[in-house]
């Protein structure tokens, strides 16, 4: 027999889920609708966003939120079935997550930001880390600073800026070593990237302590040797 | 379910090698219980699965000293067997009898009972993951385990009295060069009959559990009938190592969102429905996205498909991505399988 009702887990944060039928937001798009099935966290994931395809839903969500933290909005997207462990969805996640933050702390960046940072960075292919020298995630925070700052090959400081961004996470990355881990690459970019964007537009951009919560999916997981294992938080200097 | 001894070597060995699989499969669907089993065929190379290179056999040695070649489900390194060679695999329900979770762990865990098996004869060998038992350097057992959704399988083989230099004329390289058997190991003679009681009362304490003297039952039978028919008999497994996608007619995949929208939900209820007369004939799994793969189920190129482009809900028949994300009607649903059922039934007639 085919399963007609078992029972499901969140996957924000684990609670079992419960047939509910009444009118509440999506934690994604924010979209109100009656909702099928709950956590007891009160987590609602709506129909849409449960068959979204991983850019739809980074852009949804992007464009619905008012999060301003990097960290917090990056686990969230990357928690979603959407968003494979690993994967070329990571390196738009990171310049939309950015952009999205910087909008949230205060800069305003011309209309269509989050949708352009989106387009740009998600022709960064899988594997550029390994076959390119070159990091998606890495790639996706300097289309972030390109984006914000308005930047392109004739500017000056905010060309230097997206470069300097980019290179000081590549730099990050290359220490911690391999193989890949898109979600530790991610965590690197926002966290450097943050810092970045904080300094030059002279803003707080909040950043909550990384508690990584992939580890038991990936089967490459580096362990105790990762800065956000199990809750070491955002220590880069390890 | 209580734990049963199962005292079962068939002539054929590839039924042989099936029988480890049947139990497992018969314990994920519930008509076996939890299992030791040993045996000791004829003379036998078990190969390992999808592992297609047989440089390192020499096949004409085989076929003069009448040594056969089949294949196992699980990893790991070849097994040498022969009569003097005792056999164990032991299949389990996770859920229902707790070993460690970690493979790692589980693996120690039982590969203790022939650890204590030999310490009894006065032997103290060391237990690594993946690695051959050895005393003195040289190879006494060899192990593996297998897991399909939430059993395993582990297995190997202890080498009594085997035939040293018929393993060593059968397998080249140094591998079979470092094997030694208890016999040589404890300096006398020592029956199969003796180390098996041995084993199953180390593999009693190990697991705090009484085994019950027992036959393979009337469904086990069917099971490995088909088993050896669409798989462990077939060129495709012996030859290429390729296992079939299903040991029914035609394997229906069906990959919904997490937990399944009313869009999912409608899709499973169609299928339900189209194939209510067919369920003997089909294997149906339900795959929700993100929720990762069981172990020992094979990813195939149609949900592959759908997975990477977010083609959600999908129908894959056979493999192929037939239907998504819009759902079918059931005229095309029923039809598709149909062709499906009806293409297995062509290529078993012309087989």
């Amino acid at each position: 027999m085919l399963p007609t009702e078992e029972e499901y887990r969140c996957f924000i944060c684990g609670k079992p889920m419960k047939r509910v039928h009444k009118r509440v937001p999506c934690i994604y798009c924010g979209k109100e609708e009656i909702s099928d099935f709950i956590c007891e966290n009160g987590h609602y994931i709506c129909q849409e966003c449960r068959l979204s395809k991983p850019r739809e839903l980074v852009m949804k969500t992007c464009l619905a939120s008012k999060e301003k933290d990097p960290i917090v909005l990056a686990t969230k997207l990357m928690l979603h079935p959407a968003i494979p462990m690993h994967g070329p969805e990571h390196h738009y996640l990171t310049s939309a997550v950015l952009v999205t933050v910087a909008k949230n702390n205060g800069i305003e960046p011309f209309e269509n930001s989050i949708r352009d940072a989106i387009n740009r960075s998600r022709r960064i292919p899988l594997g550029a880390c390994g076959l390119w020298g070159d990091c998606g995630a890495a790639v996706g925070a300097g289309v972030a600073i390109s984006v914000l700052t308005k930047a392109d090959w004739l500017s000056d400081k905010e060309r230097s800026l997206a470069m300097k961004t980019v290179g000081a996470i590549l730099n990050k990355i290359a220490e911690l070593g391999g193989p890949r881990c898109c979600k530790a690459s991610v965590y690197v970019a926002l966290v450097i990237g943050a810092s970045f964007i904080a300094e030059f537009f002279n803003i707080t951009i909040p950043l909550s302590k990384v508690e990584c919560k992939f580890s038991k999916k990936n089967p490459d997981c580096w362990g105790e040797r990762c800065p956000f294992f199990k809750n070491k938080g955002n220590d880069l200097s390890i | 379910m209580p734990w049963r001894l199962i005292n079962f070597s068939p002539v054929n060995q590839m039924l042989n090698v099936a029988v480890d699989e049947v139990f497992l499969l018969g314990r994920h669907e519930g008509f076996s219980s939890e299992t030791l089993r040993l045996w000791s065929p004829s003379a036998c190379i078990i190969l390992l699965p999808r592992d297609a290179n047989l440089d390192y056999i020499n096949l004409e040695a085989c076929k003069r000293f009448n040594v056969t070649i089949v294949r196992r489900c699980s990893a790991g390194d070849i097994f040498f067997s022969d009569p003097n060679t005792l056999n164990f695999s032991i299949v389990l329900n996770e859920r229902e009898f707790k070993i460690p979770s970690n493979p790692l762990e589980a693996y120690k865990f039982l590969y203790n009972g022939v650890q204590k098996t030999l310490n009894k004869l006065g032997l103290n060998p060391n237990i690594e993951y993946a690695t051959p038992m050895l005393i003195n350097g040289k190879i006494i057992s060899i192990a593996s385990q297998h897991y399909y959704y939430d059993n395993m399988l582990f297995h190997g083989v202890l080498f009594v009295n085997s035939d040293l230099s018929l393993a060593r004329k059968v397998i080249k390289g140094d591998f079979s060069k470092k094997i030694t058997t208890l016999k040589c190991e404890i300096g006398r003679e020592i029956l199969i009959e003796e180390v098996k009681n041995i084993l199953v009362s180390s593999f009693e304490e190990v697991l705090g559990e009484k085994f019950t003297v027992e036959n393979i039952n009337q469904k086990e039978k069917e099971i490995l009938n088909t088993l050896l028919i669409r798989k462990y008999g077939s060129d495709k497994w012996n030859i290429e190592g390729k296992s079939p996608l299903t040991l029914k007619d035609a394997l229906i995949e069906i990959y919904i969102a997490y937990p399944p929208t009313s869009i999912c939900r409608s899709l499973l209820s169609l299928i339900n429905e189209t194939i209510a007369d067919l369920r003997d004939r089909l294997e149906v799994r339900v795959w929700y996205r993100g929720k990762g793969r069981p172990p020992g189920v094979e990813i195939t190129q149609g949900l592959y498909q759908a997975s990477k482009g977010s083609i959600i809900p999908a129908v894959i028949i056979n493999g192929k991505l037939k239907f998504g994300p819009k759902i079918p009607s059931k005229k095309d649903l029923r039809k598709a399988i149909e062709e499906a059922i009806s293409m297995f039934e062509q290529s078993s007639n012309e087989e």
